[in-house]
């Protein structure tokens, strides 16, 4: 599971109080990272849906925030900017979360990662 | 606006012209077709078709998209005769030669019989009778392999009143010009099922999932998403034009590859994929399974993930927007539609924190129209507006237009049909987000018509459950109607 799609996803948990569904908590054991060809204006476009504090708490919380620096608020005029964007890119769709764990803020509830899928089936009681 | 002939394949007539029309609107071509609207209700009738477009680049760009296009061609002269087109071409001016002996070197002549198979000793005749073309007089050589111009000279045997009988068909017209593009059917063998690594019981035929991928406009940096991806096959498609693929399915099995399958294709590939250049050098954590299958497509910077989601109960938050929404539902005429079950017989005595990875949580039968509701709520509330939702419907052949689910957020701009018995007929419905979703609004919650009342007679289903065997009886129910 990349972080883009950690950024997409919030927790579908019945007892879960609406304001702590997104974002989920990550709990990574296996990373990977892979080489992938850059669109700019996929990037430049993805931007505006991606919530920017999410992923930088995200990448945290798998341990890259040394290796990725980013800046705390998206620049206004980020197209320009073509290393940044480079390093957006990488964290988006480069890191990968083969083994691990989604947690729900709100019930503490594990969704698992294998094989770099997430499950989030819910279990019948916890349907809304 | 300049006049070119298409020549279509002579397969899926109904997705002819919607395809067309898609392929114009992604490069935003304007086009003029004869009787556009008959066209598009009811197909094409013959496989050529005039069209008017801008200019020769147009051509190449509908080309580069269209599955179910041959060949576009800049025509010459056209006649209702061979004789009668020869006289035609020999009365050309000296302007209207020198263009047509423009910008190429070498060149070759294609002779196309539409409709009927007629021998190679015919095409060669046919071709000497052509020698008075000044070719040579303009220096221009014949390469067989590696012409930069194919001229072509199309018999149009076609003949809808001889559907059958391709003998007794006489010729119609004859065309002779210039090929300006090739459609993409070469797709269907380069994506076959029988060479690709991961497949299913339910793979769609790579032809079909084109055919999605195109009404769906995916192209470069789009943000597409099937959830019901299953082995990912539409997927495939719409990242093979460049869009960004994300998919979820509710089968744990499909997604891990942990399928064990019966089928006749997957038994076909098994032995294609032992001889397969792409498999012989995989290592071993490279197994069989959806992300290793964009890996062998090369469309690996384009495979954002797959997760498990049961669609009803589905996690996207709220703000997220897609370019397209893709999917075939299982509607149980091949895997059985399921949701998550609420039933509290079902309760495991787990905590839900405690369960292993590879549990499997109750699943019910879910009915087609809440299956297509939610589907199609669920598209009003993530799709960017102009944003497509396409996917495929089993109805009967009793099903009509004012059958379609509506919905205020939509415009339906296709529907074409696929007849796969004699009353089961799976439709490709094309529907274009218009207005934007009111969260505040109860009548975006719900479809127009009601189409809970469709179940017997216009939506064909008969869902497989694992208790009952075949039942008959459901689907049999005609219409009153007619």
């Amino acid at each position: 599971m990349k972080l883009i799609t950690h950024n997409m996803l919030e927790s579908r948990v019945k007892d879960c109080p609406d304001d702590k569904r997104f974002p989920l908590g990550i709990n990574a054991t296996k990373v990977i990272e892979q080489k992938v060809v850059l669109n700019k204006q996929f990037i430049i476009n993805i931007l505006t849906k991606i919530d920017w504090e999410v992923l930088l708490e995200a990448i945290k919380q798998i341990g890259y925030n040394e290796k990725i620096e980013l800046p705390l608020e998206i620049p206004v005029e980020i197209e320009k900017d073509d290393d940044l964007i480079m390093k957006i890119h990488h964290a988006l769709l480069e890191i990968e979360i083969i083994e691990g764990e989604l947690i729900c803020q709100g019930t503490g509830r594990k969704f698992t990662i294998k094989e770099g899928i997430a499950n989030m089936l819910l279990n019948s009681e916890e349907l809304k | 606006m300049n006049k070119f002939l298409i020549l279509f394949r002579w397969e899926m007539q109904p997705f002819v012209i919607p395809e067309l029309i898609s392929c114009c609107e992604m490069f935003d071509i304007n086009f003029q077709i004869e009787n556009k609207e008959k066209l598009i209700n009811q197909g094409i009738q013959t496989p050529l078709l005039w069209i008017n477009l801008p200019d020769e680049e147009s051509a190449i760009k509908i080309c580069s998209r269209a599955i179910l296009i041959r060949a576009i061609y800049k025509i010459f002269s056209d006649s209702e005769t061979f004789e009668t087109l020869v006289e035609d071409l020999q009365k050309k001016s000296e302007n209207e030669i020198s263009e047509m002996m423009s910008n190429f070197n070498s060149y070759r002549i294609d002779v196309i019989n539409s409709g009927k198979k007629l021998t190679q000793k015919h095409t060669v005749e046919t071709i000497r009778k052509l020698s008075f073309i000044p070719f040579e007089a303009n220096h221009k050589t014949v390469s067989l392999k590696n012409a930069e111009v194919n001229f072509v000279l199309i018999n149009d045997f076609f003949d809808p009143e001889q559907p059958n009988n391709t003998s007794a068909r006489s010729i119609k017209h004859v065309y002779f010009g210039r090929q300006i593009s090739m459609g993409q059917g070469e797709l269907k063998a380069s994506y076959s099922l029988t060479e690709r690594l991961y497949i299913g019981n339910t793979t769609m035929a790579p032809q079909l999932s084109f055919l999605v991928a195109n009404q769906a406009l995916a192209k470069p940096g789009t943000l597409i998403y099937d959830p019901f991806c299953g082995t990912a096959s539409i997927l495939i498609s719409c990242s093979h034009f460049g869009s960004y693929v994300m998919g979820s399915d509710i089968n744990y099995k499909i997604l891990h590859a942990m399928i064990n399958s019966r089928s006749k294709n997957v038994k076909r590939q098994k032995i294609n994929l032992k001889n397969n250049k792409y498999t012989q050098k995989l290592s071993a954590d490279q197994i069989p399974n959806i992300k290793n299958t964009f890996d062998q497509y090369k469309m690996l910077d384009r495979f954002l993930d797959i997760s498990l989601v049961d669609f009803t109960h589905n996690c996207w938050r709220k703000q997220i927007e897609f370019d397209a929404i893709v999917c075939d539902p299982p509607y149980g005429l091949r895997e059985g539609s399921k949701q998550l079950s609420e039933n509290k017989k079902n309760l495991s005595d787990q905590e839900p924190t405690v369960r292993s990875s590879n549990y499997f949580p109750a699943k019910q039968q879910i009915s087609i129209p809440s299956l297509i509701r939610f589907l199609i709520i669920f598209s009003a509330q993530h799709l960017k507006i102009n944003g497509r939702l396409v996917f495929w419907l089993p109805t009967t052949s009793h099903f009509s237009y004012k059958d379609l689910p509506r919905h205020f957020c939509f415009e339906i701009l296709a529907y074409s049909h696929q007849n796969i018995t004699s009353n089961l007929v799976r439709r490709l419905i094309t529907m274009k987000k218009v207005l934007d979703f009111d969260p505040n609004n109860s009548k975006h919650y719900k479809l127009i018509n009601d189409i809970e009342n469709l179940n017997q007679n216009q939506m064909k289903f008969k869902i497989k459950t694992k208790s009952k065997s075949k039942s008959k009886s459901k689907s049999k129910s005609k219409s009153k109607s007619n």
